[in-house]
């Protein structure tokens, strides 16, 4: 657990406008993989802009703590968007660049101290292909590398199974489980049979409120008291969005 | 210093770079050309006197580039060589050697070619054309028929085309009638004095014989202020674009920090508005201090320093609030069907503020002076009056309101705007 970290929300409630998207959620999560889940529109994005500091609560805050201080995103922190993201008119290589050169100011970076992440994620191929010639899996195992190669404390990663195949998504969930060793991951996924194997800790969100809390098997034990009891991640979240209709 | 770097790190992103830096510059030089161009070209004809259009017209005779180009000399050709041609045989033939039909020459066809009477277009293309044959059929560049009653002109080349500009110079409009309208408006002018227009709405009374050099001075710097303010937030549009289109902006506002972000932006929009000056304003301050502008430079001089102080800074806030309330409309509200109407609602307050002030310069009485005031005073609604404060004058305290109220909306849309985004990056 040494690079774990917690994940500190207070009575958190972020508006849209007129529209709640996370209602006065209050939790204390701590470990080296958080994970957070819910239906679609279950405020999980909204989770992670908040952590990110892209939007500020109405009241109430989230915070990432690692040995007593709380990080900032600017500085300690890197983000991979679902979609993932290379400009359509750069080569990965030039995009890697940028980025190299932006965080680490140095636009070689990536082929010394980050070159593992290079092999890991198989980019090596990708180097000089443009972003628009990329697909959806490509794409995000570039904004993967990327957000190695900023070497954050905390990195979260939004939807990351999402487009790759069983091989990638496998390679993904090793690369995950040995960086956690060096970071601390928070991924946000609807795939629960991944994240019943990797995550610590997990945040359940259910309309914007919290449902459950806790280790996989605590947070088993809180949606079986709910809907019926289950042996696992996947049965307990599938009867818990059953009840709720979803 | 990191948001320096990272302005520059993002401006080496070929394609922000081109549209970021290398357009501004190219459209200051465009546009500010063009803007001058007309603007001289304005200022010149109400300046000229029929001497020094005289002299012009005169330079022009003398070393034409439409003549270099046609005949391969700019000075004038020799005079007209008249060739008649005679019948023989079942055809016709030219009088004499120097007589073939050589380029852009015209030719008059007629049934009688040996009586006919060419004085008049002998004149007409007098130094614009080397030879004018006059025959039944003869075939030239330009051939003008005279069977049909009205003549009929034939312009077998898109160069004999040119020929007609150069006629234009040395015809007799050019060097007889304008030298002579010219100097007519000038003794009418002399003849009337300065002209006052006294409305009955307006503080003081408004300069008519001043009104070209204002119109000037405020079209130029208003135009300025428009573009500056147009390229600045399209720099904003451009970036944020740019990296939300390609799914990159929520990671890079999130490993930069949406303040160290920001403040790049502002890097970037500064450096921009700051190249397109860089190609613009070396042109206007050559204008206003050279040659026969001079007298634009010596008004400038001559307004009172503060009223024209407060009369550009209240244009250039005006301006920017209005720019920024239409472009940040329209992109709040971009998925809406009216959103391509909401950039002209700025302008339609405008307009309509002009409207209601402009009518009420006309009318005396004193409640009327206060609504006028309070119309000028607010931001958007009274830019145009504002605008137009060296035309008819504004009370000091109306030109300080409107400066004060248009920074203080100018500010809060920008603090506004800036949360708008931070809530709505995905949305960009």
């Amino acid at each position: 657990m040494g690079k774990a970290v917690t994940l500190f929300l207070s009575d958190l409630t972020v508006n849209y406008a007129s529209q709640v998207a996370l209602a006065n959620v209050s939790a204390q999560l701590t470990g080296n993989i958080i994970a957070v889940i819910g239906a679609n529109g279950s405020g999980k994005s909204t989770l992670i802009k908040t952590i990110l500091q892209l939007l500020e609560p109405m009241h109430g805050s989230a915070q990432i703590l690692a040995d007593g201080m709380a990080l900032l995103p600017e500085r300690d922190m890197a983000f991979s968007p679902e979609n993932g993201a290379v400009f359509a008119d750069l080569t990965v290589e030039s995009y890697i660049k940028l980025w190299c050169r932006i965080k680490q100011h140095d636009p070689n970076y990536y082929l010394g101290a980050g070159r593992q992440y290079l092999e890991l994620l198989e980019v090596q191929p990708l180097l000089r292909k443009l972003g628009r010639e990329l697909s959806k899996g490509q794409r995000r195992r570039v904004q993967t590398l990327v957000g190695f190669i900023c070497n954050p404390r905390f990195f979260l990663f939004d939807e990351p199974f999402e487009g790759l195949d069983i091989e990638q998504s496998r390679i993904l969930t090793e690369i995950m489980r040995t960086e956690s060793e060096q970071r601390a991951l928070f991924i946000s996924s609807h795939r629960m049979d991944i994240v019943e194997r990797l995550a610590d800790q997990v945040l359940v969100l259910d309309g914007g409120k919290l449902a459950a809390a806790g280790t996989v098997a605590e947070v088993v034990s809180q949606l079986g008291a709910t809907v019926g009891p289950a042996t696992t991640l996947i049965d307990a979240m599938a009867a818990f969005l059953a009840a709720k209709g979803k | 210093m990191g948001s320096i770097f990272l302005a520059f790190s993002f401006l080496r992103v070929p394609k922000l770079f081109l549209s970021l830096l290398l357009w501004p510059l190219l459209l200051g030089l465009i546009v500010f050309t063009l803007q001058l161009g007309f603007t001289y070209a304005f200022l010149a004809t109400k300046e000229g006197s029929s001497g020094s259009y005289e002299t012009r017209i005169k330079e022009v005779r003398n070393n034409s580039v439409l003549r270099e180009f046609l005949y391969g000399s700019g000075a004038a050709l020799p005079p007209i060589s008249v060739c008649r041609w005679k019948s023989f045989e079942e055809s016709e033939v030219a009088p004499s050697p120097g007589c073939e039909v050589g380029p852009y020459d015209v030719a008059l066809h007629t049934s009688n070619p040996e009586s006919f009477d060419a004085k008049e277009y002998i004149e007409f293309f007098s130094g614009s054309v080397a030879r004018l044959h006059i025959c039944k059929e003869c075939g030239a560049d330009i051939e003008m028929k005279f069977d049909s009653g009205e003549p009929v002109t034939d312009i077998r080349n898109p160069f004999a085309l040119m020929v007609y500009s150069l006629v234009e110079i040395e015809g007799k409009a050019a060097s007889e009638i304008l030298p002579k309208l010219l100097e007519e408006r000038k003794r009418s002018k002399q003849q009337r004095g300065t002209m006052l227009l006294h409305a009955p709405g307006s503080r003081a009374p408004i300069n008519f014989t001043r009104l070209e050099e204002d119109l000037a001075v405020v079209a130029n710097i208003a135009a300025l202020a428009v573009l500056v303010f147009w390229l600045a937030l399209r720099s904003h549009r451009k970036v944020l674009d740019y990296f939300s289109q390609n799914g990159a902006l929520l990671p890079l506002v999130a490993a930069c920090g949406k303040k160290q972000f920001y403040r790049a932006l502002w890097i970037i929009t500064g450096l921009r508005v700051g190249a397109f000056l860089a190609a613009a304003l070396p042109m206007p301050f050559l204008f206003m201090t050279t040659g026969a502008q001079h007298k634009v430079a010596a008004y400038l001089e001559s307004l009172d320093p503060i009223y024209f102080a407060l009369w550009f800074m209240g244009v250039v806030v005006g301006l920017g609030a209005v720019t920024l309330v239409a472009s940040i409309g329209e992109l709040q509200h971009r998925r809406h069907w009216s959103s391509f109407l909401i950039k002209y609602v700025p302008a339609i307050c405008c307009l309509i503020g002009t409207i209601l002030w402009f009518a009420l310069l006309f009318i005396s009485a004193p409640p009327f002076r206060v609504v006028q005031d309070l119309i000028a005073a607010l931001p958007i609604i009274g830019l145009i009056p504002v605008m137009l404060s060296h035309i008819v004058t504004q009370s000091i305290p109306v030109l300080v309101t409107h400066l004060v109220l248009a920074a203080l909306m100018v500010g809060l849309i920008l603090r506004y705007n800036s949360r708008w985004f931070a809530a709505h990056l995905e949305e960009v």
